[in-house]
């Protein structure tokens, strides 16, 4: 599949009819989320009804870290291989990765808001996120500073593995220094769990971010494909001087 | 090889005017800013101590990371040494020595003086002492890498930037140790994670800094 697709063409082929599909899914699924979410389910005991700031939170942060992963796979796949479509797929993994992490900042913080009575706290998961922000901000800037697209894949796809090796070290320490934050109720074993009017909602919005995301990642490799395609066989649109006879 | 290049680096850093000590005056000035700011009582500072000490140490060293390859990129001596069949692993060792050495020793020896300006026991000395010691491989080869990554270009900010994030467990148990290791000694958890963070870094950081430098030269 993945050796299918490492070519341009066949990619350009797949994503026609991918994207879309993509597209509509993520339309379809984010309107009925949406719905099951803030009309349909019921305000939670404890939060009341700002717990459906939950429903654009939770998959946001999901899906940043979603982002990541996929980020550091194609990154692999660049270094190793020196694939330039690679390349295109782990620049369009960050530029959703990057608005997913700051969309789960801002909700955390309107959600922090009635739950704890503050905008923000330094504790270990909100700060984790905002230090994954960071990285995925360097990771951009490193892009747009290096003017040679092969030299600044490679130099990014370093910076990325060496990021994801770091983040669970980061993620570890700055929980140590600081938990305040409630611990995952959806994984953790033995956890209370969710009842299923509150989960279901959740998985659709979950459903939701992800074929967002994989929407805005396919959009971006096609216009990096044909970015590309331009640049080197120079097609830019030529000049055209009009000369009028007055 | 090692040696070689880190003599190099040395002499060109006795013969540079005194250059190499700007990281030094940054450091004091650092501080000075901090004790101004903070009012200048030693009573509200001495606590804040230890975390001023290592947020001057980080900033200037991070303010000394781009000049790491800066000046063997553009002259060309770094690829030299790689068409001379040197392996660029070992460039990234040697500057990281040559970093610690220049860079990072000033500001350790200096640390006792900065610690009279905060009037704090000699204890707590020791321990920010230590706890820098221990970081010094972790915070010397995130800068490499760095510099590796931006070898020739002009990016102060992105360099500050790019190394934060693989800096802030640094930070974290870098204080960590100083508050255990004046309760429980150099027994204490802390320093344990603190070694296993340098030893991380050494593991990544000098193969990626090598597959950088390699990249900038291709």
């Amino acid at each position: 599949m993945i050796n299918y697709l490492a070519n341009p063409v066949r990619f350009l082929k797949f994503s026609k009819v991918a994207t879309p599909v993509f597209g509509v899914l993520a339309g379809i699924t984010m309107v009925l989320g949406l719905y099951l979410a803030l009309i349909k389910s019921p305000p939670a005991i404890e939060h009341g009804e700002s717990v459906r700031m939950m429903y654009t939170h939770v998959p946001a942060a999901w899906s940043a870290m979603m982002a990541y992963a996929a980020l550091t796979t194609a990154s692999v796949v660049s270094f190793i291989w020196r694939h330039p479509l690679a390349d295109s797929a782990a620049k369009s993994f960050a530029v959703p990765g990057t608005a997913f992490t700051f969309l789960a900042l801002v909700t955390g913080s309107l959600w922090g808001k009635p739950a704890w009575g503050t905008w923000w706290q330094w504790d270990g998961r909100m700060t984790s996120v905002l230090i994954l922000f960071f990285i995925y901000v360097g990771y951009l800037s490193l892009w747009q500073i290096i003017p040679e697209r092969k030299r600044a894949a490679r130099l990014a796809s370093i910076l990325a593995m060496v990021g994801f090796v770091n983040i669970p070290i980061i993620k570890f320490s700055v929980e140590w220094w600081n938990t305040l934050h409630q611990p995952a109720s959806i994984s953790t074993p033995g956890a209370p769990g969710m009842p299923p009017e509150i989960l279901w909602p959740l998985a659709v919005m979950m459903a939701a971010y992800s074929f967002l995301f994989g929407w805005l990642a396919l959009r971006g490799i096609e216009a990096d494909i044909i970015r590309n395609r331009q640049s080197k066989t120079g097609s830019k649109p030529s000049a055209r001087a009009v000369i009028e006879a007055i | 090889m090692i040696t070689a290049i880190v003599n190099r680096d040395l002499k060109l850093a006795l013969r540079s005017g005194g250059a190499w000590l700007h990281g030094l005056f940054f450091f004091a000035v650092f501080i000075a800013l901090s004790a101004i700011a903070m009012g200048g009582s030693l009573n509200v500072m001495r606590p804040f101590a230890p975390a001023l000490i290592w947020l001057a140490v980080i900033f200037s060293a991070m303010l000394s990371f781009p000049a790491i390859f800066l000046e063997d990129y553009q002259d060309g001596n770094l690829a030299q040494l790689k068409l001379s069949g040197v392996s660029l692993m070992r460039v990234a060792i040697a500057k990281s020595i040559s970093f610690a050495l220049l860079s990072i020793a000033p500001l350790l020896l200096s640390i006792p003086f900065a610690s009279l300006v905060f009037d704090i026991p000699q204890k707590t000395i020791l321990a920010i002492s230590l706890s820098l010691i221990i970081a010094t491989p972790a915070l010397t080869i995130y800068g490499v890498l760095t510099s590796a990554i931006l070898a020739g270009r002009r990016g102060g900010f992105l360099i500050v930037l790019i190394t934060t994030p693989f800096l802030i467990p640094l930070l974290i148990f870098g204080l960590g140790v100083v508050t255990a290791f004046q309760e429980s000694g150099v027994g204490a958890l802390e320093i344990r994670a603190l070694i296993g963070l340098s030893l991380i870094s050494i593991a990544v950081g000098i193969p990626a800094a090598s597959a950088a430098l390699n990249a900038n030269l291709e």
